[in-house]
């Protein structure tokens, strides 16, 4: 073995030789072998991870609840755009949405808490969930993992009149109204979201909803809990999204402020307290 | 003497063989009965199809408008508000026969014919070509009917009464 070296090192490496030795190396050093398989590993799991359609509605939407995830966090908005395989966020969700009530006075959102919502599968089979405080409801996928679409669903007596043909977040048709959605389409309802390509929020009557499908007291929070339509400083239009600051169940509003156009700074009452803005405040020109 | 006429006409042939597409010219395609369409099938294609996550989106091929689904943009109709308008069953005509034009020819021209069980509206509705959505009928079930009736210039009672059948089991 030496000597073959020794020949090698006086006529120089021929490329079959080369070649040769660098498998040697693989052999010798079974840890480049072990960098190769991670190296591997990690493309492919970050080409798996990279859904273009799904990662750019993801980044569209606005900040996190100042208070942090919770099961009351970005109410309205689509919950299984991260509570998926996709984005892993726990836990999974086989569905989930946000129940309001509108005040026919005011127009304003306001979540539902304690009202059971009904899932029924293609299949026959049924799941409820019960509202929160923010209105918030979901199933998790471990509870029901073979939901068999298109879906139907009900919501107290209330009955949605379409099928659901694979969305697994009711915010991904029921979009609320935001400053940038009310500007560029004349279709938009300022306070619910229903427009030419939205179904706008999922409402419920309070005051009618039956004793069997109540958990526990019916309990409509004031108006602006539990997330919001509008962060209303102009700017991301996040598909039905969040209230900027303010703790779940505390901050945002139904606020549709921001002037069509401006992307201003207008859309008060989006931050913090509570407080509820449906046509904001103008925005700056 | 012959060749200069050989090489005449090849000169003519590639001459006319490049001659430019005008990019205004049309073509007509013919499409099963419209008025059927429109009266019958249009309502469960709507309802089934064309949810707003499904073929009601701005989004996707063969794009339905309806009711209860997506609305068309050159009205100001709003999703679960007014009834379907005549001009979003035009579109939703336009979009059912635009999937495979020719295809959907041939079907057209020969009703009687095999073509109809190779159309992709009819091979994906069955499940048995690649569909996001499923299967959305089985042959010969009344959805079956009423779609592949219309395709095939059934009489229109058959196919009225396929389409209420398979509308009243939807919810």
């Amino acid at each position: 073995m030496r000597k073959v070296k020794n020949i090698t090192a006086a006529t120089g490496p021929t490329p079959r030789r080369t070649a040769r030795r660098r498998l040697d190396l693989l052999r010798r050093w079974p840890v480049w072998r072990s960098l190769l398989v991670l190296f591997a590993a990690a493309a492919l799991w970050s080409s798996c991870r990279m859904d273009p359609v799904i990662q750019d509605q993801i980044d569209k939407l606005p900040p996190e609840d100042a208070a942090g995830p919770s099961a009351e966090h970005r109410a309205g908005q689509p919950c299984v755009l991260c509570h998926s395989t996709y984005e892993a966020a726990e836990p999974e969700m086989a569905i989930g949405g946000t129940i309001y009530a509108q005040d026919l006075n005011t127009l304003q959102l306001a979540p539902v808490e304690g009202v059971f919502v009904t899932i029924y599968d293609s299949n026959g089979a049924s799941q409820k969930a019960c509202t929160n405080s923010a209105g918030n409801f979901y199933l998790e996928t471990s509870d029901w993992p073979d939901a068999a679409f298109p879906l139907t669903i009900r919501v107290g007596n209330r009955f949605m009149r379409s099928l659901i043909g694979r969305e697994r977040s009711c915010a991904g048709c029921h979009t609320l109204a935001t400053p940038s959605r009310v500007a560029n389409d004349p279709t938009v309802d300022a306070s619910t979201g229903q427009s030419r390509d939205s179904a706008g929020a999922v409402l419920v009557d309070p005051d009618n909803i039956p004793p069997e499908e109540r958990c526990g007291k019916i309990q409509v929070g004031s108006p602006g809990t539990g997330g919001a339509a509008a962060s209303g400083t102009g700017g991301a239009d996040a598909g039905g999204a969040a209230a900027t600051g303010g703790a779940p169940g505390t901050g945002g509003a139904a606020a549709t402020g921001g002037a069509p156009g401006t992307g201003g700074s207008g859309g008060a009452g989006a931050t913090g307290g509570g407080q509820a803005a449906t046509g904001g405040t103008g925005g700056t020109p | 003497m012959m060749p200069r006429i050989v090489l005449l006409g090849l000169v003519v042939m590639s001459l006319t063989a490049c001659k430019a597409k005008d990019l205004d010219d049309r073509i007509t395609i013919e499409c099963p009965d419209r008025a059927v369409f429109m009266d019958h099938v249009s309502e469960l294609m709507e309802r089934r199809c064309g949810t707003l996550d499904c073929h009601g989106s701005d989004y996707r091929p063969m794009r339905l408008y309806g009711e209860l689904g997506l609305r068309h943009s050159s009205e100001l109709n709003r999703s679960g508000g007014n009834a379907t308008t005549v001009f979003e069953r035009f579109a939703n005509y336009l979009a059912v026969c635009s999937v495979q034009p020719e295809k959907t020819q041939d079907v057209a021209s020969d009703p009687a014919g095999q073509a109809v069980n190779q159309l992709l509206l009819v091979l994906k509705g069955r499940g048995k070509e690649g569909h996001k959505g499923g299967k959305v009928f089985n042959p010969f079930d009344d959805a079956d009917l009423c779609v592949v009736g219309w395709l095939r210039g059934d009489h229109v009672n058959s196919v009225r009464q396929a389409c209420e059948a398979a509308l009243a089991r939807l919810p």
